[in-house]
């Protein structure tokens, strides 16, 4: 049961994707799911830009070397309804990011969920922000 | 700190029960689970039987329970398709329910996108739909007696979707689509989605009607559609566009959209499509709050017939629709083996 359903998500359940509405691109294309990253860092720069916002964050890695990461998200449209602005982030804010991990090896990372150093999270839904 | 690692094809958990036999029809029933563990409300579950002529829906409980009663004995198909793109549908042909008892089925979805922060459309529609508070209010009629659609409106798919009849040879172009992750959509290069409401973008869309003219606004590129309520027709050897040519009719209180003049660089529901397709549209503004929207898409290139989407959008007074110009994909023109998702 459980291999024959697995190769049935494989190919006709996909068609269900395929009705639905797509993003911008597939986040599943070019980040992985099943991967999770969680890191600190200070925040060096806000693309507030469509399709999709990035930010970047200086993180101090184990052997002490500082390594830019880039981590994207909605587009400002959307995070604007979310209860984010384009000034939620300040270069110099101390942030702890949850994501999922680019494919390509790079020091990117689909966004999650930002978090605050006080351990406030930043604007997950209208129930999260009020 | 809240850390999740998930698999991407986690498996559903199956499990049958059978308990005494009282009648000549059986009753499935479950839980539809998120892959964390949790259950789900409001998901649409469907259990189908062509040879008994069963075709059973309906959403879960708050408690995320479904309960189909009184099926004939058989193999089911059933399948559980939530607002794109957080979990894989769900889709199972070998449920067997006995004649007589009940049968339990819990369904535990497995994850497909990466939850992204502003991005799910799931997530950020029902949190949306949240805040909007609807008049109580009875549907505002245009001069001519006809109903005005006029507001902004909050997209969601077809719960129960049909899957589209494809040809074998769009069907093998979606498969590689597919298993590539739909890397090469249109709009991963900054090109316009394909109707009802392109793009997905922030998920809404605004309605402004008026005398002659409907004027749809979208948070994608190309930003509008505009559909012409003045009796004309489709003009003469019209100019291939990624939206086409649409013009409306009523049919009593339903406004009927006909498209056409697509070129063939766009999609169809992730499906190739020819400078063929047409698109029909059907709007009925079934409350102040509601609006049914019935799209049929027919391209005989691609499908062996016309199939249809059903959807029901939720009015969202609170909500503008915003400027969206689409300058900075890092991910234009990136190849599926760039990232190691080789298409099978």
């Amino acid at each position: 049961m459980h291999t024959r359903t697995v190769a049935l998500l494989a190919g006709l359940a996909l068609s269900g994707i395929g009705t639905s509405a797509s993003a911008h691109h597939a986040f599943s294309s070019v980040f992985d799911p099943a991967t999770s990253i969680d890191l600190i860092g200070t925040v060096t720069k806000v693309e507030w830009t469509n399709p999709h916002i990035w930010f970047y964050i200086d993180v101090v890695n184990e052997d002490g070397d500082v390594v830019n990461w880039g981590f994207e998200m909605g587009s400002p449209n959307t995070l604007v309804r979310r209860g984010w602005s384009h000034d939620s982030l300040a270069i110099g804010n101390v942030v702890v990011v949850a994501g999922a991990l680019a494919r390509d090896g790079t020091s990117r990372a689909a966004v999650r969920s930002v978090t605050l150093q006080s351990g406030e999270r930043l604007f997950g839904g209208q129930n999260e922000s009020q | 700190m809240p850390r999740r690692r998930t698999s991407a094809l986690a498996g559903p958990i199956l499990t049958f029960v059978l308990s005494g036999a009282v009648a000549d029809a059986a009753t499935l029933t479950g839980n539809v689970l998120h892959f964390d563990g949790s259950t789900i409300a409001d998901a649409p579950v469907r259990a189908r039987n062509a040879a008994a002529g069963i075709d059973v829906r309906m959403m879960t409980t708050a408690e995320g329970r479904y309960e189909f009663a009184d099926l004939p004995a058989g193999t089911y198909l059933v399948t559980v398709n939530m607002e794109c793109c957080l979990f894989y549908p769900y889709v199972n042909d070998s449920v067997e329910v006995p004649a007589s008892g009940t049968s339990a089925l819990d369904i535990q979805l497995a994850a497909f996108n990466v939850n992204v922060e502003g991005d799910d459309p799931a997530t950020v529609n029902a949190d949306l739909a949240r805040q909007q508070v609807i008049p109580d209010l009875p549907v505002r009629r245009m001069a001519d007696g006809k109903p005005d659609l006029s507001g902004v409106w909050l997209f969601s798919s077809d719960p129960y979707p049909e899957t589209p009849p494809a040809l074998e040879w769009a069907q093998e172009i979606f498969n590689e689509r597919a298993a590539a992750n739909f890397i090469d959509v249109p709009s991963a290069h900054c090109l316009p989605g394909d109707l009802p409401v392109p793009g997905g973008a922030a998920f809404i869309s605004g309605f402004v009607q008026r005398p002659g003219l409907l004027v749809i606004l979208f948070e994608d590129v190309g930003g509008f559609r505009q559909v012409f309520l003045d009796e004309r027709g489709h003009p003469e050897n019209l100019n291939p566009t990624w939206l086409g040519h649409s013009i409306g009719r009523w049919e009593g209180d339903t406004l009927v959209v006909d498209t056409v003049g697509f070129n063939d660089r766009g999609l169809t529901a992730n499906y190739p499509r020819t400078t063929e397709l047409r698109v029909v549209e059907r709007y009925a503004r079934t409350s102040f709050g509601e609006l049914e929207a019935i799209v049929t898409y027919e391209d005989p290139g691609v499908f062996s017939r016309p199939w249809s989407q059903r959807m029901v959008w939720k009015l969202a007074p609170q909500l503008d629709v915003m400027e969206y110009v689409c300058e900075n994909n890092q991910w234009m023109g990136i190849r599926a083996e760039d990232v190691g998702l080789a298409p099978q």
